[in-house]
């Protein structure tokens, strides 16, 4: 389990740190660093592991995940993993088991060169003014070139869940739905999702669209079948996280904006499922910015859960740890914690 | 003054930045530092006449605003220590806006006063001045002022007096030929149609600053 997490330079991040729980869940407005925080913990793992579920024509490295949730600024280049774009250095510093793993994010002569404090078997790289480091890797500033030296594991793994994501995610599942359905997840998936729904789902499988093309069906008691893509995006979502769930084992879960699409009934539904996550030592970091999402979530294992309101003043994270009774103690007094956060931080 | 609620999501947000835009009052903002609050005890349509009120007001400062949802009246004094303690800006003034309805006012001044000491708030000054009460407070090492406003008018004749009695008297003002026939203000504010209501509250923002805080006598 990652105990903290540090950032420094990191996006929109200059500096920052964060005691972490078995689940930590992040209230914020917009733009108060959630996202980066999920980020940082991504890529803590080595942002040159491959991350099998992105399929986009071939599995992208973890860093090449948030060049993709970052497409619409159409800047190619991981410049923007360095603060405000100009940053000498970035770092990613997490704590676990009173070890910390820390990743520099070193920019020198066009790149931007990864080195870790662990020792690394392969090569080292000579930075201006760094000397040698172990690195990691490097990463164009401009372009998308990369190069990876180790791509094994520094900390443990984690599964990212993001509304940009889920239809990469589907990809995926199509892609290797041979190797999936033979995990035997499907029929349990289907049947729990039945309970999200008016309709009654047996089994989960692929088969010719329109056209001819495959396609993911929820097959329903009657016999009939359902294309995922036609079932509502909370479903759809739901589905496809609990596939790939049991696809990659994660040990830490990391959903940004966990409401998302969803109503109370799913959002129950997936407090559950963390829940039980929770019990097999499972560590959820997730953001929100639903309150009721926070207290739903929250509230299925308060001892292991720790709430945080989040925000940057001047791009310095500012956080506050809370509590379910003091967000209904500001409600009660007619406060909204997502609102009045530069009030209580 | 420029208001800030405190809980965008809130019937109160939402009527104050309705009325701002229907009559162009512009008086919501959604962020800022502020040291003063202004809570709203019994709810609508205190929020809009507030909101005016604000738009007379000059000056840029900013204020936060607040209904506490569940609670109306002499109860917001027991949640003003979350106020007091638990927001970062160090809270100076509470304005507090509360319906007279059938109590006698010095009798609500007395329960206001016992509250706060029950709340362990001690009260080191005290002004009155017609509905209006100022208390000079303590809690713990925070000083602060409390200002009660109590709403109605006792020219108006009716048995619980409220916000609406203001607008009552604005409706006499502005309307012609309204007579109110019901001993109620709240009733009476309510038979007008919506159009009427929007372009009494029109009027009590193009009228001059004095006239209008003239119909709200306790301001």
């Amino acid at each position: 389990m990652i105990n903290r997490i540090k950032i420094k330079n990191l996006k929109g991040i200059k500096e920052g740190e964060l005691d972490l729980f078995p689940l930590t869940i992040l209230l914020g407005s917009n733009n108060s660093g959630k996202t980066t925080i999920l980020e940082a913990l991504f890529l803590a793992s080595n942002p040159f592991r491959k991350v099998p579920y992105f399929d986009k024509g071939k599995n992208l490295l973890a860093v090449e995940v948030l060049q993709l949730m970052h497409e619409t600024l159409k800047a190619e280049g991981f410049a923007f993993l360095l603060h405000r774009y100009i940053a000498q250095q970035a770092e990613i510093d997490c704590n676990v088991n009173s070890e910390n793993y820390i990743l520099k994010f070193i920019k020198d002569s066009g790149y931007i060169y990864i080195s870790s404090n662990r020792k690394i078997p392969k090569e080292n790289i000579d930075i201006r003014g760094k000397g040698i480091v172990p690195s990691i890797g490097h990463l164009s500033l401009f372009n998308n070139e990369l190069h990876i030296h180790f791509g094994l594991f520094l900390v443990d793994k984690s599964l990212l869940i993001s509304p940009d994501l889920i239809k990469v995610g589907y990809n995926y599942l199509e892609k290797n739905w041979a190797s999936i359905i033979n995990m035997g997840v499907c029929r349990k998936v289907a049947e729990e999702s039945s309970t999200l729904s008016n309709e009654s789902y047996k089994d989960i499988t692929i088969e010719p669209f329109l056209g001819g093309k495959l396609s993911i069906y929820a097959y329903l008691e009657d016999g009939t079948r359902i294309r995922l893509g036609d079932l509502g995006e909370g479903i759809q979502s739901y589905i496809i996280t609990r596939i790939l769930y049991e696809v990659e084992g994660p040990s830490i879960v990391l959903w940004d904006d966990v409401e998302s699409h969803f109503n109370p009934k799913i959002l129950f539904k997936i407090s559950n499922w963390f829940g039980d996550l929770l019990d097999e030592g499972k560590q959820i970091v997730l953001t929100t910015h639903s309150l009721e999402a926070a207290r739903i979530i929250g509230e299925i294992n308060e001892e292991k859960a720790g709430i945080y309101l989040i925000n940057l003043d001047k791009n310095i994270l500012k956080t506050k740890k809370i509590t379910l009774e003091e967000i209904e103690e500001f409600k009660e007094a007619g406060i909204d914690v997502r609102v009045a956060d530069s009030m209580l931080l | 003054m420029k208001l800030f609620p405190l809980d965008p999501t809130s019937r109160t947000a939402s009527n104050i930045s309705t009325i701002s835009r229907k009559i162009k009052i512009n008086v919501v903002v959604q962020s800022g530092f502020f040291d003063s609050i202004v809570i709203i005890s019994n709810g609508s349509p205190d929020d809009i006449v507030f909101g005016i009120l604000s738009f007379h007001s000059d000056g840029k400062e900013l204020v936060g605003i607040v209904k506490p949802p569940r609670i109306t009246r002499i109860a917001v004094l027991d949640i003003i220590k979350t106020y007091l303690l638990k927001l970062k800006p160090r809270i100076k003034k509470m304005l507090i806006l509360m319906d007279q309805e059938e109590d006698n006012l010095n009798d609500i001044f007395d329960k206001c006063k016992r509250r706060l000491i029950k709340n362990n708030i001690s009260i080191t000054k005290e002004e009155e001045e017609l509905r209006l009460k100022t208390y000079d407070c303590k809690y713990v090492d925070r000083e602060f002022k409390i200002i009660l406003v109590i709403n109605g008018l006792d020219e108006i004749d009716v048995k619980k007096h409220r916000i609406e009695d203001h607008l009552i008297k604005a409706a006499c003002l502005f309307l012609k030929d309204f007579k109110p026939k019901v001993n109620d203000s709240k009733k009476a504010w309510e038979s007008l149609g919506k159009r009427q209501q929007i372009d009494i509250l029109r009027m009590l923002k193009e009228r001059k600053k004095r006239s209008t805080f003239n119909i709200f006598s306790a301001f």
